[in-house]
């Protein structure tokens, strides 16, 4: 195992239990071990299933990732204000901040990140379901990084589905992940 | 090449059990392990193995005792709470000398604690429940060595009749990476000729296993018996990985997911010109303790990172025998970004550069 001499990159998503944030983290890892040799996606929540802090990292690397555990992301994806409080002053210097305007009422606090205010919750709500809000916020990070071609999330996106039988809900998931893509 | 899968630890430890030839799993629902017993409640059945969840854990243990005793590759998996509830059942394995898996994914204690990740259990897991036994203890720091120490554990086991202990934590089986599911191979094995397979597989002698060493035979054969045992395995089986030591002023030790923060650590302060190293024990028992005692004659400055209030950290103080100073990064040190917080690599190198 040494030191990291070719791609890495690692992001982090937070919000509260029931927005899909491990969702999302685990369909960029899953989907990143198609164009990386290594691949990790840590989470941590609270004991409750909804409502609880949820926060993961995921690091796509062709080297064996050091540790899994980024304290310091060099993007992060925050769903709302909460998280916004907890995790705002974590990103790297330069790094990416894209948050969910929609439940995020405050101005940030940082200069020095790029900041991307997406209104997802309100763009999901207008496809038909807030529940899509986090794949419009992925959909914008896809393009800001470029980190990994948007066909391959896609594709593993409706794999994941089909895999929970929830082939129907392919079409809306696809659309909000291109909602983000384009919106940018 | 082999096909990169994207699995937690927990699966990792399933995977690995499989690919071991493991037929037989009892457990009992807890945090954080519940994706290896859900793992092995879908797989092993579906395989034609044995899975029975268990009406408690001390019923598990005793399972896996009565399963092991026949020959088979048994175990069970739970986690800190539990693990201290297994304790009368692992001492009467020790006694019985069965080979099989137990595996403790820790989480915080004392008492039911938290369900969230901790490194509380290593004196527990190395030291044992009553009767002065040993057991090998492998501590994985990555989902793959998990898949692969979980096959290492069984043939150990088979190898020197002893049960062997995976020590997992909360972070590392909660946690996915990428793995190459391979079976590695090992060399033959001894054949199982004490155990019980009924008497028509003895020539209708009868056969049995007991926990009695001292009331049903010699008392000092069996001690003796496994001071041999546990002699070779300690001169057979230590295992340790080290990183960047050779010019090392400072050595990080570290076990499981905190392993990995160091390892990051480490880097970073090697950026600010800082020469760190990591020693990196996967033997707990036996300990590495020669290895570290020799480092110890170059490095003056050795650095435990775990996440309780200090555990490993007696087992480098008998290493290094009062060669080097030593100093703790533990639990007191967790911060953000989870609800009870942990150890992150940032805080490792604040502790080392004010480790003078």
């Amino acid at each position: 195992m040494r030191k990291d001499n070719g791609r890495t990159c690692n992001v982090a998503i937070a919000g509260y239990g029931g927005q899909g944030v491990l969702m999302i983290g685990l369909l960029i890892a899953r989907a990143g071990l198609k164009e990386f040799n290594h691949v990790s996606w840590f989470p941590t929540y609270e004991t409750w299933q909804r409502g609880g802090r949820v926060f993961c990292g995921v690091v796509l690397s062709d080297n064996q990732v050091l540790s899994p555990m980024i304290a310091v992301p060099q993007s992060l994806l925050v769903f709302d204000e909460p998280a916004l409080d907890l995790y705002e002053g974590s990103v790297a210097p330069g790094g990416l901040l894209i948050f969910n305007s929609s439940m995020v009422k405050r101005e940030l606090k940082r200069n020095d990140v790029k900041a991307i205010p997406i209104p997802a919750t309100e763009l999901a709500q207008e496809m038909g379901a807030i529940q899509v809000s986090n794949l419009v916020l992925l959909g914008v990070y896809l393009k800001m990084t470029n980190v990994i071609p948007i066909e391959t999330v896609e594709n593993t996106l409706e794999d994941t589905l089909r895999k929970e039988q929830k082939d129907k809900l392919i079409p809306l998931n696809k659309e909000a992940l291109r909602c983000g893509y384009e919106i940018m | 090449m082999v096909e990169k899968i994207l699995i937690s630890g927990n699966e990792a430890i399933g995977y690995g059990a499989i690919y071991a030839d493991c037929t037989h799993y009892f457990g009992y629902p807890i945090t954080p392990q519940n994706e290896l017993i859900e793992f092995m409640a879908r797989e092993f059945p579906r395989l034609g193995r044995t899975f029975v969840q268990a009406e408690s854990e001390f019923a598990s243990i005793s399972m896996v005792c009565g399963a092991a005793a026949t020959g088979v590759r048994a175990m069970t998996s739970t986690a800190s709470t539990a693990f201290s509830l297994m304790q009368e059942g692992i001492s009467g394995i020790a006694s019985m000398e069965l080979p099989c898996l137990i595996v403790n994914v820790q989480r915080g204690g004392p008492g039911a604690g938290s369900t969230q990740h901790s490194q509380m259990d290593y004196l527990i897991a190395t030291r044992g429940a009553h009767g002065g036994y040993k057991n090998i203890v492998l501590a994985p720091f990555s989902v793959q060595e998990a898949f692969e120490l979980t096959q290492l554990a069984f043939y150990l086991a088979d190898k020197y009749r002893i049960h062997v202990i995976l020590l997992s934590d909360g972070i590392m089986g909660q946690m996915y990476e990428s793995v190459e599911l391979k079976k590695l191979e090992f060399p033959p094995l001894p054949e199982k000729d004490w155990a019980v397979k009924g008497s028509a597989a003895h020539n209708y002698v009868r056969t049995f296993v007991h926990n009695s060493p001292g009331i049903i035979g010699s008392y000092y054969d069996y001690m003796k018996r496994s001071d041999e045992k546990y002699t070779k395995i300690k001169e057979n089986e230590v295992r340790y990985e080290t990183y960047e030591i050779e010019d090392a002023e400072i050595i990080l030790v570290s076990y499981g997911s905190t392993a990995r923060v160091s390892l990051r650590a480490m880097y970073l302060a090697r950026d600010e010109g800082i020469r760190v190293g990591l020693f990196r024990p996967i033997t707990l028992w036996p300990f590495p303790r020669e290895a570290i005692n020799k480092i110890a004659d170059n490095t003056k400055k050795f650095l435990v990172v775990e996440d309780c209030m200090g555990q490993m950290i007696e087992d480098v103080e008998l290493a290094v025998v009062g060669k080097a100073r030593i100093g703790l990064v533990g639990s007191m040190d967790r911060n953000l970004p989870t609800g009870s917080g942990m150890i992150l690599s940032r805080k490792v190198l604040e502790k080392i550069k004010a480790f003078n």
